[in-house]
């Protein structure tokens, strides 16, 4: 009307306004805070995962993995008050998953002797002698030389000292950076890096170079 | 490690940095061994995981919907009722308490947190909480959701705790950072960040009845692990030190593994070395075994490091369990061995592991 118009913005989104996705994560949050089951069984779905693979490192247990992982989604979600975004919810989680396994660790004192780890459910093992894989088999020694390679890793980071384990993990699964890390564990960067050189160097002696 | 190596690791180098540094990897094959190495470490932490459960998500739920009910039976509906509650607790009640239910199940109510009181130590034993971290309590009753919540936020718990040493030669304190767990078998386990050589002494439990393991045969390590068994539910006086001296860089065995353990579906067991089974092993009863009866439904694998020579093992099947019977000469000190890859059917019978002296087929 009289030469003023609009800025430009991209249609339908206000600069100021939430991205659906976020959005909807709050409401989700929201909804659990209230009791809502179903809000909380997306979140975990989308978070359990990631979370797990942590966990199991840490435990170095599949039961005790999904355990603490079903405990932090309980007890996390519904206490986080404010929503700062996705990523920082993930942070959220992956904090809450390590203080509550911090806690355990200490109120339980269990220190795991023998690493286990979830076999493959399709094996492929036939008919044979119990030490001979059968010929006709596929690739069973590749599956084996594989999942012990596996074990043998999960296994050595079972054995690291908790800090470092701790440390070792954020870095390497989590891919947190040093600073992060620190924040979370509550000590200098400088500690941070001591522990993971001290934690890679241990690794490399437990495997022996063959990681 | 070298620094730059790590940084390099980490991105943490700049890009000309980095591409100075990637140079000289060309001319080092021994430091670009060690990065391939590292990133292969890596690589397998953040491989695919295996699947959660079938029922995961199920059993999550169930525990969300256990907790959220009692934390709305427990809430306050409205500001009426929480007034007169206020009022009531003023009139009646010697101290108001707060009624949010924590979100954990099974846990009772509790007042307000104050900051949990540092860690007792056991008698006999000091403990120095490091870094200006006070421990919490191991039997402190849960804080109430909020408080629940600010300690999931903030890391306060702190699983390092500090015992004073004293060190057997020159007698004077030795202040060192270590770590105490009380492990599930009742054994108190140890360890020294400490990178000094020197021996030291342990002040703590009552000698009589504790006993160090023997050490492990295991390469030198920079963290020493002490294993003192003995009574660890009470802590008699302090009064005797157990003689721990030893370089700190000489491990000592964990305590011995049960003999028979439960099989589940999709288990993979997966021992330490050599050693861990020998140990195993010395735990059973030695029973005569006969052959095994293969069984094509098998589907468990046993994976351990027993040396060069798997062609001696057996597996046979008694009543209500296996036996994995390994010959004494294959239990050696190879620990870059591979190890050998058994099968055993995935049916939840217990597993005995027994070492045999005659040959492979003998007795």
């Amino acid at each position: 009307m009289n030469g003023i118009t609009e800025p430009e913005r991209p249609s339908g989104v206000c600069p100021d306004e939430v991205p659906p996705d976020e959005l909807d994560t709050a409401q989700l949050l929201e909804g659990i805070r209230r009791g809502d089951a179903a809000a909380f069984d997306r979140l975990a779905r989308e978070h359990a995962p990631r979370m797990f693979r942590l966990a199991l490192h840490l435990t170095g247990r599949h039961e005790d993995a999904e355990d603490l992982v079903q405990e932090t989604l309980v007890r996390a979600l519904p206490a986080l008050r404010r929503f700062e975004g996705r990523a920082r919810l993930s942070t959220y989680l992956v904090r809450a998953l390590t203080n509550l396994w911090k806690n355990r660790l200490r109120a339980r004192g269990r220190s795991r002797l023998v690493a286990w780890s979830r076999a493959d459910t399709n094996d492929g093992f036939k008919d044979g002698p119990a030490l001979d894989p059968p010929d006709d088999a596929p690739s069973p020694l590749a599956r084996l030389e594989a999942e012990d390679r596996r074990a043998r890793v999960c296994r050595a980071v079972a054995a690291l000292e908790p800090n470092r384990r701790l440390t070792l993990l954020l870095r390497e699964v989590e891919e947190l950076p040093y600073e992060e890390i620190a924040e979370m564990t509550g000590v200098p960067v400088g500690t941070v890096r001591s522990r993971l050189a001290r934690a890679r160097a241990e690794l490399r002696d437990l495997l022996g170079g063959d990681a | 490690m070298d620094d730059r190596l790590q940084d390099y690791l980490d991105g943490r180098l700049s890009k000309s940095e980095r591409e100075s540094f990637e140079a000289s990897l060309r001319d080092d094959p021994e430091s670009a061994a060690e990065v391939r190495a590292y990133r292969g470490i890596g690589e397998v932490l953040r491989s695919e995981p295996p699947e959660l459960s079938a029922d995961f998500y199920a059993r999550a739920q169930e525990r969300f919907e256990q907790a959220s009910g009692r934390r709305s039976w427990l809430s306050w509906p409205t500001a009426g009722l929480a007034a007169a509650a206020v009022l009531a607790a003023l009139l009646f009640l010697p101290r108001l308490i707060d009624r949010q239910a924590p979100a954990v199940a099974g846990q009772s109510q509790t007042e307000p947190s104050t900051p949990p009181a540092p860690e007792k130590a056991p008698a006999g034993w000091e403990l120095t909480p490091t870094e200006g971290r006070q421990p919490a309590p191991a039997n402190q009753a849960p804080p109430p959701r909020e408080e629940s919540a600010r300690a999931l936020r903030d890391d306060e718990s702190e699983i390092e705790g500090a015992a004073r040493v004293e060190s057997a030669d020159q007698g004077e304190p030795v202040a060192q950072r270590q770590r105490m767990d009380q492990l599930e078998s009742g054994t108190r386990e140890f360890h020294s960040d400490s990178q000094d050589k020197e021996s030291y002494t342990l002040i703590g439990p009552d000698a009589a009845g504790a006993t160090k393991s023997e050490p492990a045969a295991e390469p030198e390590r920079q963290n020493a692990r002490y294993v003192i068994e003995g009574d660890q539910t009470r802590f008699p006086a302090m009064g005797s030190r157990l003689a721990a001296a030893r370089e700190t860089a000489v491990p000592v065995a964990p305590a011995a593994l049960p003999a028979t353990f439960p099989i589940g579906p999709g288990d993979v067991i997966t021992l330490d070395d050599a050693a861990a089974w020998s140990r195993l092993l010395r735990e059973s009863s030695g029973r005569a075994l006969a052959k095994l009866t293969v069984d094509p439904s098998r589907r468990l694998v046993l994976v351990g490091v027993v040396g060069a020579d798997c062609s001696g093992v057996r597996v046979a099947e008694t009543a209500g369990q296996y036996e994995v019977r390994i010959p004494s000469s294959a239990l050696g000190t190879d620990t870059s061995s591979p190890g050998c890859a058994l099968t055993l059917p995935r049916d939840g019978k217990p597993v005995a592991l027994v070492e045999s002296t005659g040959g492979p087929d003998g007795p």
